[in-house]
């Protein structure tokens, strides 16, 4: 092997090594982010499974609540006489409408919202002002919401 | 045959001449393959892209 060779090998060498080493690095991080989204929800449901009747209560409650919410979403959405607000509270997401009925009709503050949601604070203040601006902007203010 | 040759024609697609190339860095290929003492196979699949992507991007030709 001559000399050129030689500095063609260790060089190509080198090159590898360190893209192997970022790939590794990249590979790391990505398995690392997806485990970060993976165990709390085994840990979880590894917590949740000690016994059946456990979860079958649980899932009573939750069911409840979920209906409890639906039921209290609808009664909002009854009271709404107008139609082109009625549509427009309709179009928000689930969680959007959860916390214009918590800020609205139950006067809760945002510390509380969030609370209750297990959303932070600020979480539940940004999205309520983006409800009320997204409303505002389709009535085209004109309803002085 | 020397590495040069080996390296042209690897670049110009020889599926002989990779194979060849990969198989001289596989054992620095499984060692840094090794994930709690375990081969993590995928890894292992993606340094051996990671390679082939190595034999046509180095810098050769403009030297």
């Amino acid at each position: 092997m001559n000399r050129e060779d030689k500095d063609l090998l260790n060089q190509f060498s080198a090159y590898v090594k360190v893209a192997i080493k970022h790939k590794r690095q990249e590979y790391m991080n990505k398995k690392s982010k997806i485990r970060q989204h993976e165990l709390p929800l085994f840990e979880d449901m590894e917590m949740e499974c000690v016994e059946d009747t456990d979860i079958l209560k649980q899932i009573e409650d939750m069911s409840d609540e979920l209906e409890q919410k639906n039921h209290e979403i609808c009664l909002l959405l009854n009271q709404i006489e107008n139609y082109s607000l009625f549509q427009v509270v309709n179009s928000l997401t689930r969680q959007q409408k959860e916390i214009l009925l918590l800020k609205i009709f139950y006067m809760k503050s945002f510390n509380e919202i969030g609370t209750l949601l297990g959303i932070p604070q600020k979480k539940a203040e940004a999205t309520y002002y983006n409800s009320i601006r997204k409303i505002r902007k389709i009535l085209g203010g004109k309803h002085g919401f | 045959m020397d590495f040069k040759d080996l390296f042209l024609r690897a670049r110009e697609a020889d599926k002989e001449a990779m194979l060849e190339i990969i198989e001289m860095y596989r054992p620095l290929m499984i060692k840094h393959a090794m994930v709690n003492n375990v081969l993590d196979e995928d890894l292992y699949q993606e340094y051996v892209y990671c390679i082939i992507k190595c034999i046509m991007k180095f810098p050769y030709q403009s030297r």
